[in-house]
């Protein structure tokens, strides 16, 4: 292997391993003692550099959760907001995750009023 | 250092209207039959300044010795400014006071569930919209009326 397919392999290894995540917030609601349906939401926007014109993409998470637990609660809300950097933030993935448990049936114990 | 400035420049016109997000939060859903849930929104902002974008702008447009005494003056005023913060700096926080009576407002016979909490930044050259959002559902029940 010459130097210049030394670089070359140096560079694409570059660019196919490195990425890093970052955890830009996360928050927590009460967790219900019924705790076998889980639900799930995720929200993501890949982005060029930082260009970015609008947040919309985060919006229908709440619907997307109720969707999945018709006619109950859903408790203990994780939500977490994260930056996945690809390469040099050329790259990048802002990606919003929330997962709860759904709860069904007489659900007076949660924390809801 | 002249295609830095120009760089600067071109950067601030092109990141006009970007949006930053600061912080996004779910809340407890209810979602029962019980309930009839009425979408509602409130949005508040301020104006915040950006004492960076206004250093970037004076660098390039003035020249060396003027552009290095408004940077000068620029970075004491932001020692003003320091601490833990998303955003650009506003000069009144009051704009969230009154967020929990404005959301009320839309609910006043029901109880607000699925809320999501957005902050973000609306970006644009020196001056940023400084923004907090609240989407949720007002759940009434049913045959209450609104």
């Amino acid at each position: 292997m010459n130097l210049k397919q030394k670089l070359i392999f140096s560079l694409v290894g570059i660019l196919l391993t490195t990425s890093c995540v970052g955890l830009n917030t996360v928050s927590l609601t009460s967790i219900p003692a019924q705790r076998t349906h889980q639900v799930r939401a995720e929200a993501s926007r890949f982005m060029f550099f930082a260009f970015n014109f609008d947040n919309d993409y985060v919006n229908n998470m709440v619907s997307d959760l109720r969707d999945q637990c018709p006619n109950g609660v859903v408790s203990g809300v994780l939500t977490k907001d994260e930056a996945i950097n690809y390469f040099l933030y050329i790259f990048w993935t802002r990606k919003v995750t929330a997962t709860g448990y759904c709860v069904k049936g007489k659900v007076d114990n949660v924390s809801l009023r | 250092m002249k295609w830095m400035r120009r760089l600067n420049l071109i950067s601030l016109v092109f990141l006009c209207g970007c949006a930053v997000l600061h912080h996004v939060q779910v809340g407890e859903i209810d979602n029962r039959k019980k309930y009839d849930l009425k979408p509602i929104e409130i949005k508040v902002s301020e104006m915040g300044v950006d004492l960076n974008d206004v250093r970037n702008i004076s660098k390039g447009l003035m020249d060396k010795d003027s552009g290095k005494k408004t940077d000068e003056a620029l970075q004491f005023l932001q020692y003003f400014q320091m601490g833990p913060h998303t955003g650009a700096g506003v000069y009144s926080i009051e704009y969230i006071k009154d967020i929990q009576a404005k959301l009320l407002s839309q609910c006043p016979n029901g109880f607000l569930t699925g809320i999501l909490s957005i902050r973000e930044t609306r970006e644009y050259p020196v001056i940023k919209g400084e923004i907090v959002k609240i989407k949720a559902y007002c759940a009434i029940p049913e045959g209450a009326g609104t």
